[in-house]
């Protein structure tokens, strides 16, 4: 029958490309079952048709590997010298491979750290280590990651501070590879802007031309020199402004609060605070006043907000102590109950033991039983005496 | 009009099943024909084609997940057209061992999308794929959807060069029948002029002495609104062999039962009647 012409894979025959797809199923619910259904040729033998033919072509299947973060990661095979004939093309063809995965490679880390930190933030803001029965995200977070508690916040903070960088373009950030010195380029992005922080890591880069990715040191150096950081104090300081919270109010705060760094920067900028002094002191003085009042009433809903947050975070973690107690109690209260429910079956089991002669060789020792109670309670209190 | 290649010259023979309404038997009918077929005399080789997206063909026969089915064959790519000429023999295939002697054009649910389809010549493609397929002697058996004409139907009844319309003696199989021959004749003006009738048949009709009022007032209608066409004597009686064939996709052929031979006995009246026709 027609069958030979499939059996010698001579088809002309195709699959419709809306073979694999029902109808009356709506598109968004077509994926998986369509993609198995376009394998379903293989299938066919027990309708009597041989398995050749499958070798009719099937609408794309998915990905290799499912949805896992590094789907469709390439390896490189023999098939990539394919087509490539002189021995020189070859190696071409590998040292700009080479190149380019050595590249990669040096980004590894930070590639990493961002998406840790992202999935983290995202776990922390949404409370998931509740689910786990962990009550402390550090510690859930330390748990899955094996590492230190302190440095899960790191690695969020990392992760932060490379979204912060990605602005100021690649070129910059290819030199920025050790977190370390991502933490000193942050530090005088929040405090000068953006062009002083590419200014501090061109500048650090071409000092030495040996080693153009900067160190912290390098940069710390290099940042004083530019007048960017004056006290060395300041390198770190606005690690607590910086982080970039999730919720929209808070992010509302942040904001105000990186403006105010940067203003505060530019205020404390002793030489420029001299310069204006001498040029116009009426007007410093009057700007200084405004400023001045506007930060005491700021300080006042700053003091009300602050103790409220406070008292929420207070509350938030004598419910998590008062829940842990409730669980440690219910805990308790099992352990309890299958203690007593277990030497109830226990003492049924001795006592048909004891009545039949030659019975049972096994000797329970249970609370209350002979065993125990043989023990004399002044045994203990001689002891202590 | 120009006509289609010659499917109606001497026993090449395509009977479609059909009807516009849903449960007057139309599957049970070209299973049943099927199944005949595969024994009779005169018929070489039976070639099933299913037409209907709901597959009650196909599940029948007990073809699951085939290389191909009908949609396939039906579909033409625009961009990379395939004559469909002799296309239908790469789409046949051997149904299980129940049924030797037949083979089948499967359809599943994805049949439907060809409805929608305003491909070129899809009416003319099941009938050209048959080329050179279908050989003197050969039998083809197609089942219709029930619909009021559209693509799937139009494909079967250009494909086919007799029609068997099965009528339960009620109002689905009256108005069936109506809309059928309504269609039919559309298609006989226009794309296959040499399509027949062969038979409206009496089907599904409870074994009464006493028939229920309202299955003689039909059987009278039909009588007297088609008298050339409404067959009494080729009336498929309703029995419960009939249901339990199809639940285990067996031919009704395997049934031994005095019940089961009956509604054999009235699939090979139809077919001698459409052979002879």
């Amino acid at each position: 029958m027609g069958n030979n012409f499939v059996q010698k894979g001579a088809s002309r025959l195709r699959k419709a490309p809306d073979a694999a797809v029902d109808p009356a199923v709506p598109a968004e619910l077509q994926g998986g079952a369509a993609a198995k259904k376009a394998a379903a040729p293989a299938g066919a033998a027990k309708a009597g048709v041989p398995a050749k033919a499958t070798a009719a072509p099937a609408p794309a299947a998915e990905p290799q590997g499912g949805t896992g973060f590094f789907v469709n990661r390439r390896v490189v095979t023999p098939q990539d010298f394919e087509g490539i004939a002189s021995k020189k093309d070859q190696l071409r063809h590998i040292e700009s491979l080479l190149e380019e995965i050595d590249a990669g490679h040096r980004h590894v880390e930070s590639y990493v750290n961002l998406n840790k930190g992202i999935l983290l933030e995202y776990a922390q803001a949404n409370e998931l280590h509740l689910e786990a029965g962990y009550a402390n995200f550090a510690t859930w977070a330390a748990d899955r990651l094996s590492i230190d508690d302190t440095y899960v916040f790191e690695l969020i903070n990392d992760s932060r501070r490379i979204r912060l960088l990605e602005p100021l373009g690649a070129a910059i950030t290819d030199l920025l590879i050790r977190a370390s010195a991502r933490k000193t380029v942050v530090d005088v992005l929040a405090a000068k802007g953006p062009e002083a922080a590419k200014q501090l890591v061109t500048t650090a880069a071409a000092k030495n031309s040996k080693r153009p990715r900067p160190t912290q040191a390098a940069l710390q150096q290099t940042a004083r020199e530019l007048g960017f950081l004056t006290d060395r104090k300041e390198l770190g300081n606005s690690e607590s402004a910086l982080p970039v919270p999730t919720h929209a109010a808070a992010k509302r705060i942040h904001a105000v609060s990186t403006s105010l760094l940067a203003k505060n920067a530019t205020f404390t900028d002793a030489d420029a605070l001299r310069r204006a002094i001498t040029a116009a002191p009426e007007d410093v003085t009057a700007q200084l006043d405004a400023l001045a009042d506007l930060l005491a009433q700021s300080a006042k809903g700053l003091a009300a907000a602050r103790k409220k947050a406070q008292a929420a975070i207070d509350k938030k973690a004598a419910d998590a102590k008062a829940a842990a107690e409730r669980a440690e109690q219910r805990r308790l209260s099992r352990e309890a109950a299958e203690k007593e429910r277990a030497a109830k079956a226990a003492g049924e089991a001795a006592a048909e033991g004891a009545g039949t002669p030659g019975g049972n060789d096994v000797q329970v020792s249970l609370p209350g039983q002979a065993g125990e109670a043989e023990v004399p309670a002044a045994t203990f209190s001689d002891a202590s005496a | 009009m120009a006509r289609g290649p010659d499917m109606t010259a001497k026993k090449k023979r395509v009977i479609a099943s059909y009807s516009e309404k849903g449960g007057v038997g139309k599957s049970a009918l070209a299973a049943g024909l099927a199944a005949v077929a595969r024994r009779h005399k005169k018929v070489r080789r039976v070639l099933a084609g299913d037409l209907d997206p709901r597959g009650t063909f196909t599940a029948e026969v007990g073809i699951t997940e085939p290389a191909f089915t009908m949609n396939d064959l039906l579909f033409n790519d625009t961009r990379n057209p395939v004559s469909p000429r002799g296309l239908a023999a790469e789409a046949l295939i051997a149904a299980p061992e129940a049924w030797s002697g037949l083979y089948m054009i499967p359809a599943d649910r994805s049949l439907a999308h060809r409805e929608t389809d305003a491909t070129t010549g899809l009416e003319m493609r099941l009938r050209l794929s048959f080329e050179g397929v279908i050989e003197e002697d050969d039998l083809g058996v197609l089942d219709l959807p029930p619909r009021a004409g559209g693509k799937l139907v139009s494909a079967g009844l250009v494909a086919a060069t007799d029609v068997v319309i099965p009528a339960t003696l009620d109002e689905d199989g009256r108005i069936g029948t109506d809309e059928a021959m309504a269609t039919i004749k559309l298609v006989q003006d226009t794309f296959n002029p040499g399509l027949r009738v062969v038979a409206i048949v009496p089907s599904i009709v409870p074994p009464s002495k006493y028939p229920r009022r309202l299955a003689a007032e039909i059987a009278k209608y039909l009588a007297d609104t088609y008298p050339d066409y409404y067959r009494e004597d080729l009336t498929i009686p309703e029995y419960q062999e009939r249901r339990e064939a199809r639940f285990a996709c067996l031919p009704i052929t395997s049934s031994t039962s005095d019940h089961g031979l009956a509604v054999v006995a009235a699939y090979d009246r139809i077919l001698t009647a459409s052979l002879n026709s």
